[in-house]
């Protein structure tokens, strides 16, 4: 018996082996695979970081997640990749007239859907209809609330009629994804809105089809032959999701994916390394402390004046985020909006001090942060600037909500907040920034939590809504960021730089961070993975 | 865990029984057999130095743990700042003293509340029997249904988060543990001789409850609270991880451990998370390791 | 016995409901609503846009008349769609239950093979030096918060060792395969047994030695049985009793699924999927998820009470 067992121990042990070698075998054999020929498929972490949705697959409802979406569905039109411009993507060319109430579209000719259906105006027509139908409870659509008809008077052109002026509808198209009237004109928009044909078959004109989803792991997309730009390099393309963001960049530095989202701090570590390519670019979200105007301590223009002098932008600039952030003067970040001559409260405690005297806040009130940023960075900013704040005087209690929905909640009702801290994405269109400044009298439907009533700004914003020309229009948005930076309704503090991470084995390879993802040409078609 | 009875204890060991000629209270003799328990002893010692450490933190700590210095961030050990410096410039080793304080202060409170509401449903349950008994025991199942992060995220997502709310969930949560051994124990007492005894004579409910049942479960709740404070501690640093624990500024060993999941800081600035990750290690090592040796101390079978 | 068994289904008939409706009161006070939760902080929706979405979602109608229509639904087996997704909630949980009773299932069994065989062996070694290293070890796996060990793990096995995936149920594009899920599950499934490990491991050297110091013990070890046999016999059979009943009391965190590895490791299990629906206040999924945790915890309950009677014929229930 013992000789038996003597015997028996050293097999046990070699079969254990065989099977734990058995099981590492996949991962060699994978790799080998991977730096083969051409094509091949590329895994990202594509919804990774702020600009993603992961598992949401409804775009019409989405408010991130375009990065993924532009792979299988595409839009009449996007930006360029600086953000400078918008160009044509299945729209050729397009005319307005010049009190931007007419949008003459001239669609792409040769585009086919992923079932080979060809594409038409017939299909833009649906679709703005569609999204803007009240039942598909959809914000993108909202964006065409102002549509008055849809003509069409051929396969190729689209003539929509406003009813009102309205220069933002090109940007509103680079958030539309085109969707196949001959697959969905029997379905209700009510109806779609709970299909499931999001998620299993969706059919779009992109440079990717659909091919697969697995539930809580990934989405495989497979080349489109017929793509009207050409087929594409790379042979499919995969999604996969991290719930944990961390875990992705483990993943790409251990090489299972090929691009994810990076903090500040990951991306500083990486820029070294030779095997991957830190991708960075403005987040075009300004980051500020809106405060509470209902709230008397408030009212006063010198306690919002008092706040910003006693913030030193530019050392936490420098220091937590390495340079990676740039100071902005009011809510927008693009040098066209923002007048020549701005005060940069620049760091004065003294300032800041008497300031808060002359108000005669009664500074032994707490006055409570409430946020909805949870990363680390974030949280590393506002422990400052609630040191920063103390050496003012000012007593600071921190609140981080643990969701954003959380956060959404409490800054609807006044009496629950005093100051937030949140980042405001802009547009590129200007615009965007009137449902926050614009006062609720003007227009019910604004969010303007701050409660700003400032008839100037209601007044510019409605003269640049209605101005075409942009030079002009440019002026009306510097006048208003003029305004933002005296009353300081909001303390503009930073435009961030966004990270992304990509192995060196993919080639042509553009991305840039953007709020939502995506809405700019970045030639998918044309990536490839290095032999 | 359970709330099985255990069977009352058949006979006592050789050794203890020759020594037991000499009469010793029941208490001094399970402190003598916990001292000759090494494990737990080393745990206490380890535990009270930590304890220690935390509360004359003032004393030991040279820096304040709120204070930031943008000028000094990510620094490594030195004389100065001897566990380094974190994210912003505060000083580690102040930091990891000052929010040793608030998780034992959330592990201790946790625990109490945890004891307090399950020794009153406890005993209510085991003494009474019956339907009160049934209604009591349905409702701790349903409570131990519930997944824990469930609760710990509805309930933090109402109450906000904060020191004393994350005392009260964990508190809230882990009450049906204590409420199901304080039931067991009582189930055994009530069938007692002397209790019945006791009843017979017409002792009020109150008496018999304080005189004869609650010391005997004494034992069980000791032990529970010491292994309770150990998860109390645990759970306090997953809530961090949840977002809904203790709040920066204020510094828990959760909430300090949290940076690791930066892939940047588990990698390059380990300062900033192993020494919070260590004394959260080390805690629950010695309450553990002391839960197990008052258990082994308190059972008269064990041989010690 | 029969009467017994049908008297408990009849008590978590009302037990289910008042379990159900807690949960939907709980999530009424919940601050965060689901249209808050799919668009970003920073999107730009007017209050009537927010409000279309609400009324879209059902979200308008007064609190108990949604209660009530979830429940007649539920009863027929329908637990409604997702907020977001519009998935079916039934489909989304079967989806995810098979990759969470996976992992939580080997977790189990090696935490159930290795924490007996540890036991076994501190408590035949008691007080020798490996008994105190075992001791040690275990309450080390258990003092170690799991998603620390999950970061370090992932870190260290498949980063810088790359003996493991980074994280997912299987390599993404591949056709399945047995060993490539293997691949997937060990790091994981690992992490998580150390605790099961730990702390069967502490129950099983307390029941052995209770038992070893029995009078039949003796009496085996005086017939001069071998050691082996005396332990493997006599011993383990008998102290296997409370271990199984810790053991069933284990059965519940099966489907409950370990939120924080599911998620460090992208598992797509149902912890996951529960921290997902709570994130994005996913009303129906959260419902849906405590109610069929509920009956099969019940269940499981109900079960070990009748198998607890058999065994010890002491218990009678009448």
């Amino acid at each position: 018996m013992t000789r038996r067992n003597r015997f028996r121990k050293p097999l046990l042990f070699l079969g254990m082996l065989a099977l734990v070698a058995s099981i590492m075998a996949p991962s060699l054999a994978l790799a080998q695979e991977n730096s083969g020929s051409g094509g091949g498929i590329m895994v990202g972490g594509f919804d990774v970081g702020p600009g993603g949705a992961p598992e949401q697959f409804n775009p019409l409802q989405a408010g991130a997640g375009f990065t993924w979406f532009e792979k299988y569905f595409s839009k009449l039109m996007l930006y360029d990749p600086q953000f400078t411009a918008i160009q044509g993507e299945l729209a050729e060319s397009w005319e307005i007239n010049e009190d931007a109430t007419v949008y003459t579209i001239h669609v792409r000719e040769g585009v086919t859907w992923h079932d080979g259906e060809p594409f038409t105006a017939e299909d833009v027509k649906f679709t703005i209809e569609f999204a803007a139908h009240p039942d598909s409870a959809s914000y993108i659509g909202a964006k065409f609330a102002s549509v008055e008809s849809i003509e069409t008077p051929d396969d190729l052109t689209a003539v929509i009629t406003l009813t009102a002026p309205n220069a933002t509808l090109l940007d509103a198209f680079t958030f539309l994804v085109m969707l196949p009237q001959h697959a969905l004109q029997d379905i209700t928009p009510a109806e779609m809105v709970e299909s499931d044909w999001w998620r299993t078959n969706p059919i779009g004109t992109g440079p990717f089809k659909w091919k697969a989803y697995e539930p809580g792991q990934y989405v495989e997309l497979e080349a489109y032959e017929d793509y009207w730009r050409g087929r594409p390099a790379l042979d499919g393309i995969i999604n996969r999701y991290f719930p944990e963001a961390g875990s992705s960049v483990i993943a790409l530095r251990a090489g299972d994916i090929s691009f994810t989202y990076l903090t500040t701090d990951e991306a500083l570590d990486l820029q070294g390394d030779e095997n991957f390519t830190v991708l960075e670019g403005p987040s075009l979200v300004v980051n500020a402390f809106g405060f509470d105007l209902t709230d008397e301590r408030f009212q006063d223009a010198r306690v919002r004046q008092a706040f910003a002098y006693a913030l030193d932008r530019q050392i936490m600039i420098e220091q937590l985020f390495q340079g990676t952030a740039e100071a902005v003067p009011c809510a927008y970040l693009l040098p066209q909006f923002i007048p020549a001559e701005v005060n940069m409260y620049e760091y004065d405690v003294a300032m800041a001090q008497s300031l808060l005297a002359e108000s005669g806040i009664d500074t032994s009130q707490p006055i409570e942060i409430v946020t909805y940023y949870s990363d680390q960075l974030s949280q590393d900013v506002l422990v400052t600037v609630q040191q920063f704040l103390a050496d003012a005087g000012l007593t600071i209690t921190l609140r981080t909500t643990d969701t954003p929905g959380t956060y959404n909640e409490v800054v609807a009702d006044p009496a629950q907040w005093d100051i937030a801290y949140f980042g405001a994405a802009n547009g590129p269109d200007p615009d965007v920034m009137s449902t926050h400044f614009q006062s609720k009298e003007s227009n019910p439907s604004v969010i303007n939590r701050s409660g700003i009533a400032n008839p100037d700004l209601d007044a510019l914003f409605k003269q640049g809504r209605e101005t075409v020309d942009p030079t002009a229009r440019a002026e009306v948005y510097q006048q208003i960021c003029s305004i933002m930076n005296t009353e300081l309704y909001w303390v503009p503090m930073w435009v961030t730089t966004r990270f992304g991470g990509v192995s060196n084995g993919v080639e042509n390879f553009i991305w840039v961070p953007a709020p939502g993802g995506g809405r700019y040409y970045d030639a998918a078609e044309t990536w490839s993975l290095a032999a | 865990m359970t709330d099985v009875a255990t069977s009352p204890p058949l006979y006592a060991d050789d050794q203890a029984l020759g020594r037991k000629t000499r009469i010793e209270s029941p208490a001094r003799q399970v402190v003598r057999r916990f001292a000759r328990h090494k494990l737990a002893m080393t745990g206490l010692i380890v535990l009270v130095f930590i304890i220690l450490a935390c509360l004359l933190a003032p004393l030991i700590a040279s820096h304040d743990p709120d204070t930031v210095d943008l000028l000094a961030r990510n620094q490594g050990p030195s004389r100065e700042h001897p566990f380094g410096t974190d994210r912003t410039g505060r000083d580690t080793f102040a930091r990891v003293l000052y929010a040793g304080r608030v998780s034992l202060a959330v592990g201790l409170g946790a625990v109490a509340i945890s004891v307090a509401v399950g020794m009153l449903l406890g005993s209510i349950a085991g003494f009474f029997g019956g339907r009160i008994d049934n209604i009591i025991m349905r409702f701790t199942d349903v409570m131990m249904t519930f997944p824990p992060v469930v609760i710990i995220l509805t309930v933090a997502a109402i109450a906000g988060p904060g020191v004393r709310n994350t005392m009260l969930i964990i508190g809230l949560l882990n009450w049906p543990v204590p409420c199901r051994l304080v039931r067991a124990k009582f189930l055994t007492v009530r069938e007692m001789e002397y209790v019945s005894a006791a009843r017979s004579l017409g002792v009020p409910t109150k008496r018999i409850i304080g005189r004869h049942a609650l010391p005997n479960v004494v034992d069980v709740i000791i032990v529970y609270a010491t292994l309770g404070m150990a998860n109390a501690i645990l759970l306090e640093a997953g809530m961090s991880f949840l977002g809904v624990g203790v709040q920066p500024p204020t510094p828990s060993w959760g909430n300090m451990l949290n940076v690791a999941r930066n892939i940047s800081v588990l990698e390059g600035d380990p300062w900033q998370w192993m020494p919070a990750g260590v004394a959260i290690v080390l805690t629950v090592l010695a309450v553990n390791l002391i839960g197990d040796g008052l258990r082994d101390a308190l059972d008269p079978r064990m041989k010690i | 016995m029969g009467r017994y068994i049908i008297r408990r289904l009849i008590i978590s008939i009302p037990l289910l409901i008042a379990i159900s409706f807690f949960v939907f009161t709980l999530l009424q006070f919940t601050p965060g609503d689901p249209v808050d939760a799919y668009l970003p902080p920073d999107a730009l929706i007017s209050p009537e846009q927010k409000e279309a979405i609400r009324s879209q979602m059902g979200l308008d109608r007064p609190f108990l008349v949604r209660y009530g229509y979830w429940a007649k639904e539920a009863v027929q087996g329908n637990l409604g769609f997702r907020l977001i997704s519009k998935e079916p909630v039934t489909d989304a949980i079967a989806s995810r239950v098979g990759a969470t009773l996976l992992l939580m299932g080997t977790a189990m069994s090696i935490g159930i093979l290795l924490g007996i065989f540890f036991g076994v062996v501190a408590a035949v070694k008691q007080y020798s030096i490996l008994d105190g290293m075992l001791t040690i070890l275990a309450f080390l796996g258990l003092s170690m918060p799991v998603y620390l060990a999950g970061l370090l793990g992932l870190y260290f096995f498949s980063l810088k060792f790359d003996w493991f995936p980074s994280g997912g149920y299987s390599t993404p594009g591949q056709p399945f395969s047995i060993t490539d899920r293997l691949h997937h599950l060990i790091l994981p499934a690992s992490i998580i047994a150390v605790n099961y490990i730990a702390s069967i491991m502490r129950y099983t050297r307390a029941a052995m030695l209770d038992v070893l110091g029995q009078d039949y013990v003796r009496t085996a070890r005086a017939k001069g049985l071998k050691e082996s046999l005396v332990i493997g016999r006599h011993a383990l059979r008998n102290a296997l009793i409370p271990i199984v009943t810790i053991v069933g009391t284990y059965l519940q965190f099966l489907l409950g699924g370990a939120v924080f590895i599911e998620s460090i490791f992208g598992w797509p299990g149902l912890g996951r999927l529960f921290l997902e629906g709570v994130g994005q206040r996913d009303y129906p999924l959260i419902m849906g998820l405590t109610l069929i945790l509920a009956v099969l915890i019940l269940i499981a309950n109900l079960i070990t009470d009748v198998v607890y009677a058999f065994v010890d014929p002491r218990i009678r229930y009448d």
